[in-house]
């Protein structure tokens, strides 16, 4: 009970003190529907404590501050009210407080399209946090994410996993990548609105929470608007169409239930062949027990089904332009996709509510089991279907190391112009070849996910008194995740040789060697994840200092169970693995200071050591047991200052921050010519640092009750902070003269300090103007500026053996400091501006409140590139400095490139 | 309430359904991946002509069409099809070049292709047309390999069976031109001698190995480097090979498609027989003249009805009373005529001179056929069986019935085989003594002798 002393330590830090207090009381009332609002949330100027107003809307809470202060009343919808209230002394009643709904609020229908670009989850993923951050009304986060995310704009450069997403305080990220999966509760809008955010590092009152944030979902119908709420939606963005509907039960009985459901589909989306097809059902029933105790059964059920989209050279950019996706092609005249992501993960969960004066303790079990698959076409001694294969494109024979040949360049691209996608008809052609007899050459399949997971987990809120909060947490979560590959389809052959072509070896021993469809193939393997939390948290609040202090402690481990017996590591896929196990231990803290009630000073801090993600713990766990050597804890540090500015019509904040993780893990796959040899390779790199750091800045400022200006800005650097340890791993089975027979190699330290992150925009200024009209209707527009946006580099290139010739062994001639640097020096994206625009009416008409909203994308169709990847293929320095020379290089970075002009367009009726 | 307002829901969101159509995952199978549609229209010929002289792109809006006869299964041919215009019996071939791995894939052996000709190089090198991209080297353009996402523009695959090629059979000496390109069977063949136990092709070079038939005509085979079976050794034996028949200028070469086009079952081919025996052979008359040493001679004579090579035949003589072979004489490369003598004189121009015509043989002096007169001398055919002897080995003539000193010892005429036991019947025995029942009478050359006759 390592905990126990924590928090006997926060009590003694923060000593219950009793003063004469004052209450505050009043009632939140919708202006246009004339209804009390639930769940609207009032909060004292310059404290963090928030109170909630009960099913009448009406608040009461206690305080022992004077003077001239805020009072700020927000609730879901509605436009956020700032009171200037005087404290004297005396209670208060501040009477009927009218809200206005807020039109805006259909912008995170807009949103959610947003969150679908975080599916490109590759190897090479990128992963915006726009998701996140739809629940917050910071401008500088509402601009990250409804106008930044377009561009993969990242807070803070943090990757999504830094941020923690609950539901009804039960963990919901994904141990394998540490990011929440959007997808689980996609579509679901109207009932996943009722969130809670948190920024940064600031106390979460559900748990240690993560260092760019915490969202937390409450599904309780008893919060949730009542009524049946319809919408239809159109797009050119990820998705097409989307109808959405929900209905939640009013009334004051003691049953509250809600039911939503929602369609999602598109032929295809603003990037060619990428269809979608989603489908979401959602039921949450409440029962209060008594007057303390609540319970709540929450299902959700969200499908999505929709074609990916590729990373393209500039060469094939502008040969097929920037909706271009080489990943699907015709079959009897329907569009069909190689790579299909399809996720279906269904959640079920139970929670238990105990609120009293001072005390909430929320208890949740919960089961969430289902699949993730992705598709893509398997080649087995054939040519590779992929249409920009670099062998297929003009510039190999351009680049051709004899001449350069311009007359069949011509042909190439001729050929590409007109066969620039995937060609089925060739595949069902080539798998119908007689030679083989039945033997697929090609067959599509998919890489599955299925994981099983339990958590149980119960949090405390305690209020000690008016100026002390303590919340004490403790969760277990088990995932049992099977990963395997399944035939999906044979492509008109009539069995799949399961073996591996490269090295003629047998992916399982012991099963049959010819696979059927539906058979599991390739690999098959669980692991087996189980993580075990507690948390202790105290907020404590003085005249003009509140302050908190959070610990954590958790312990993980990790087992890798082997289902098929790999002949390349016959001694050591099989059967269970080692468990490795992981202790650690977070702390953070934060002071806010307030100069007056209008400019308060923050700052906060974390330390953290944290267990890597089960994709950096495993070199391949396809194939082996073989745990990264030494892998030990990442370590997290970060600080940050705000200082925050409150007058009635100019508002902002300007935050700095400096976070460094360290001891981190990453893993690579490619096929790479190193100065050693030629190979596939699983390249593993320890003891990785990096520096996220920054200032962010918005300011919005209320020109008149209709226009209000604002201003965002943010500039960042996200660097490399050290020289990692780089190794690589290759299997040696069949090999006449492998790199070296040990199957890997120290390639020793990756000179890579200072080299930029490739975490979106680092640098990123929006000015917006928006007009409200008092007759409900509103626009918007907002001019970006987005720059220091880089790909990411290739380690492997960054380390000795880039120096190497293999031809020789011996160095390159050339290879001088001076050209090395120059051939090795990163590559900044061009920076560009966006102009988007939004707006919308809402009307009410006889007790029915449509709505609708519009917005604009890139209206200048600004073409631009949101992030990129070296290829890690020009592993030695003379085939690089050769490829480089070239107008496009064989081995080119590759890039996603954004989406031009855009529109969503959103058609809400609630009766 | 509470269900009609769920079905409501249910209801909306499948209508959503109903509007969208995204094509769910179940594809119907592509059964009609062939060309089904086009049709030939012109003939090889009709391209080959189009060529004059240098490389040129085809205007010309033609189909041809083909079967394939090629295969890169087993690496053995790369980035190229070669084609003839017939499963059986062609009359033309044609190759294309092509830049696409395993493209047996989708042009196995036998498919019907049909080749749309616009666009096309056409080029020709060493005497051999083909058809392709580009490919530019050293300031010079050549037909090269078709990018690969070309090929869906140019060449398409027949809804044809795949057709069984019958490769056309013919001999190493009837080889010409329009047999290029086409699929040929050659039988009895085996690799020669001397490259038997290398692999078929050294590792990652194109490699050449000679096959040859019983009559010694020859062709290249040449195998690539990175055939599965480069390292796999040569077979011995011999029999029939199928391969693809290329030519460079006027040197023929094959190339076979994998192993399966060799069946080597037979034995090799036989050397021809030159060693043969008889006992028919036999000396006839050994001369040492009384007057000249230097005309003596021996002479075989050959009884039989027909010619007989003395390949592998030997004269060993065993001088005086040696028993040990003192001296032989090699009667290879020659050939001794049906009722014919063959006479070897130790002294050639001496023999002319005193004989006046020349001897079969001239050998040198001390050779067993310039006998003094008391050796003994064994007639030895190529196995190694004695077929005649005169003397006694062992034991020197000088006062015996073998002593032709001086003299002459004939065979008598009757005598029509050889002995291999000395037998003084069967001779006539002239020298210097007359011991034994030898006449001592001395023999002068010419006039006593009778080189050439019996």
């Amino acid at each position: 009970m390592r905990l126990l002393p924590l928090f006997l330590c926060s009590f003694a830090l923060f000593q219950v003190i009793g003063q004469e207090s004052i209450s505050i009381k009043g009632k939140l009332v919708d202006a246009q529907l004339n209804r009390p609002i639930p769940n609207g949330r009032v909060i004292l100027g310059g404290t963090s404590l928030t109170y909630e107003t009960n099913s009448e809307g009406e608040f009461e809470l206690t305080t022992p501050l004077t003077g001239e202060r805020l009072l700020v009343c927000t609730a879901n919808d509605f436009i956020t009210k700032r009171l200037a209230i005087q404290l004297e002394g005396t209670n208060l009643d501040v009477g009927t407080v009218f809200m206005e709904p807020d039109v805006t609020v259909e912008q995170t229908d807009n949103l959610i399209t947003l969150t679908d670009i975080e599916l490109s989850d590759d190897v090479e993923a990128v992963s915006a946090s726009a998701g996140l951050l739809q629940a917050t009304r910071d401008i500088f986060l509402n601009r990250a994410a409804f106008d930044f995310g377009q561009a993969f704009f990242r807070v803070r450069g943090y990757d999504s996993r830094e941020g923690k997403v609950f539901i009804n305080n039960m963990p919901m990220n994904k141990f394998f990548d540490g990011r929440p999966q959007w997808n689980n509760w996609g579509g679901l809008n109207d009932v996943v609105r009722n969130q809670t955010f948190t920024n940064g590092l600031e106390a979460a009152e559900m748990g240690f929470g993560g260092i760019l944030g915490n969202t937390n979902i409450d599904t309780r119908p008893s919060g949730l608007r009542p009524g049946l709420r319809l919408s239809a939606s159109a797009s050119n963005r990820t998705y097409s169409g989307r109808l959405m509907a929900t209905y939640t039960s009013s009334g004051n009985s003691d049953w509250h239930y809600t039911v939503s459901g929602s369609r999602r589909w598109a032929t295809e989306g603003y990037i060619d062949g990428t269809h979608y097809d989603a489908f979401s059902f959602f039921g949450a029933l409440e029962y209060r027990l008594n007057e303390r105790n609540s319970l709540l059964l929450t299902s959700i059920m969200a499908k999505n089904r929709r074609g990916r989209s590729a990373a393209i050279t500039e060469e094939v950019f502008e040969l097929a332009g920037n909706r271009y996706n080489p990943y699907w092609g015709y079959q009897n005249d329907g569009m069909r996709s190689s790579r299909e992501r399809d996720i279906f993960e269904p959640i079920l969960m139970l929670n238990h509510y105990f609120e009293s004066q001072n005390i909430q303790i929320v208890t949740g079990v919960s089961y969430q089991s289902g699949s993730r698959a992705r598709s893509r076409l398997g080649y087995f001694n054939a040519p590779n279907p992929d249409p920009t294969y670099y062998r297929y494109l003009p510039s190999f024979y351009i680049n051709n190391p004899i001449g350069a040949d311009f007359t069949n360049a011509a042909l190439a691209r001729e050929g590409f112009l007109q066969n620039p996608q995937i060609n089925w008809n060739n595949l069902y052609l080539a798998n119908s070849n007689t030679v083989n007899q039945g033997k697929a050459a090609y067959v599509l399949q998919n890489d599955i996910v299925e994981d099983a997971r339990f958590s149980v987990n119960s949090v405390a809120n305690l209020s000690m008194g008016h100026r002390f909060l303590l919340d004490l947490g403790l969760g277990h979560t088990q995932t049992n995740s099977a990963n395997f590959a399944e035939l999906d389809d044979l492509l008109g052959a009539d069995f799949h040789e399961d073996i591996d072509p490269f090295s003629n070896t047998r992916n399982n021993i012991n099963g049959p060697l010819n696979k059927e469809e539906g058979d599991v193939f390739s690999y098959h393997y669980e692991v087996e994840a189980t993580t075990l939390n507690g948390f202790v948290q105290a907020r404590k609040q003085f005249d003009k200092w509140s302050a908190f202090f959070a610990a954590e402690a958790s312990r993980t481990t990790y087992r890798r169970t082997g289902l098929f017996q790999n002949e390349r590591f016959s001694q050591n896929s099989l059967g269970k693995g080692e468990k490795i196990d992981f202790s650690n231990f977070g702390a953070k803290g934060g002071l806010t200071y307030k100069i007056t009630a209008r400019h308060w000073l923050r700052a906060q801090a974390a330390y953290l050591t944290r267990s890597p993600i089960v994709q950096n713990v495993f070199v391949n766990p396809r194939e082996s047991h073989e745990v990264v050597p030494d892998i030990e804890s990442e370590t997290v540090s970060s600080v940050d200052m705000d200082y925050f500015l409150r007058l009635p019509d100019l508002t902002g904040r300007i935050s700095g921050f400096y976070t460094r993780f360290q001891n981190a893990t990453d893993i690579n796959f490619f096929f790479v010519d190193s100065g050693l040899g030629s190979d596939f390779v699983q390249e593993v790199i320890t003891d990785l640092d990096r520096v996220h750091m920054g200032i962010e800045v918005g300011i919005e400022y209320q020109v008149s009750p209709a226009v209000e200006l604002s201003l965002v800005a943010n500039v960042g650097k996200y660097l490399f902070a050290n020289h990692p340890a780089v190794t690589i791993n290759f299997d040696t089975a069949g090999q006449e003269e492998p790199i070296a027979p040990e199957g890997n190699i120290d390639l020793g330290l990756a000179n890579i300090k200072g080299y930029r992150l490739a975490q979106g925009p680092q640098k990123a200024v929006a000015f917006g103007v928006e007009y409200r009209d008092s007759d409900y209707w509103w626009v918007g527009a907002t001019a970006n500026y987005l720059a220091n946006n880089y790909a990411n580099i290739s380690t492997i290139t960054r380390t000795q053996s880039f120096l190497i010739d293999p031809e020789t062994g011996q160095r390159f001639v050339d290879a001088t400091e001076e050209n090395v640097a120059k051939l090795l020096q990163q590559q900044k994206l061009d920076d560009f501006y966006l102009l988007n625009l939004v707006g919308g009416k809402s009307w009410l008409i006889d007790g029915t409140y449509v709505s609708i909203f519009a917005s604009i994308n890139n209206v200048f169709e600004a073409t631009f590139r949101t992030g990129g990847y070296e290829q890690s293929r020009n592993g030695n320095f003379g085939q690089l400095q050769q490829d480089n020379l070239r107008n496009n290089p064989t081995f080119a970075p590759k890039y996603w490139y954004g989406y031009g002009r855009t529109y969503f367009l959103n058609v809400a009726v609630s009766f | 309430m509470c269900t009609r307002i769920a079905c409501m829901i249910v209801v909306f969101v499948f209508l959503g359904n109903a509007i969208s159509c995204v094509k769910n995952q179940d594809f119907e199978s592509i059964t009609d991946a062939c060309e089904e549609n086009l049709v030939a229209n012109a003939t090889f010929a009709d391209v080959k002509a189009l060529y004059q002289g240098e490389l040129l792109q085809i205007q010309e809006d033609w189909v041809i069409q083909g079967y394939v006869i090629s295969s890169d299964r087993a690496g053995n041919f790369f980035s190229v099809l070669h084609f003839q215009d017939a499963p059986a019996e062609p009359i033309e071939g044609f190759q294309i070049a092509i830049d696409l791995f395993e493209s047996h894939l989708l042009f196995e052996p036998g498919s019907k292709v049909l080749i749309k000709t616009k666009g096309l190089y056409l080029g020709q090198s060493k005497g051999i047309f083909r058809l392709g991209g580009t490919f530019a080297a050293f300031g010079a353009t050549n037909v090269g390999r078709l990018p690969a996402l070309k090929i869906p523009e140019h060449i398409f695959r027949s809804c044809d069976q795949v057709a069984a090629i019958t490769p056309r059979k013919v001999r190493l000496d009837e080889l010409d031109n329009t047999l290029t390109n086409t699929l040929v069977t050659i039988d009895s063949l085996e690799f020669v001698e001397h490259e038997l136990g290398l692999p078929f092709a050294e590792p990652r070079e194109e490699t050449e190995r000679t096959l040859k038939d019983c009559e010694g005509n020859e062709l290249v085979l040449v195998n690539s480097g990175f055939a599965d079976f480069q390292g796999e050794l040569l077979p011995g034996g011999n029999g029939s090979v199928i391969g693809v028949l290329l030519r460079e200028n006027d040197d023929f070469q094959l190339v076979i498609r994998d192993l399966d086009d060799v069946s080597f079952s037979n034995e090799r081919c036989e050397e021809p027989v030159t060693e043969f025996t008889s006992n028919q052979i036999f000396f006839s008359e050994l001369a040492d003249p009384n007057n000249n040493a230097g005309a003596r001679f021996v002479e075989l004579y050959n009884a039989g009805n027909q010619p007989l090579d003395l390949n592998g035949w030997s004269i060993h003589r065993y001088t005086n009373a040696n028993t040990e072979v003192s001296s032989t004489l090699d009667l290879s490369g020659f050939t001794i005529g049906a009722l014919g003598t063959f006479v070897i004189s130790p002294n050639a121009a001496t023999f002319e001179a005193v004989y006046g015509f020349a001897p079969d043989m001239g050998v040198s002096t001390n050779s067993p056929a310039d006998s003094n007169g008391d050796d003994n001398l064994v007639l030895v055919d190529p196995f190694g069986s004695v077929i005649d002897v005169f003397g006694v080995i062992g034991e020197d003539g000088s006062g015996t019935d073998h002593e032709f000193e001086d003299g002459r010892a004939l065979r008598k005429v009757g005598v029509s085989q050889a002995n291999p036991i000395y037998t003084f019947s069967e001779w006539t025995v002239y020298n210097d003594t007359g011991a034994a029942g030898t006449i001592n009478q001395p023999q002068n050359a010419p006039e006593d002798f009778s080189p050439g006759q019996r």
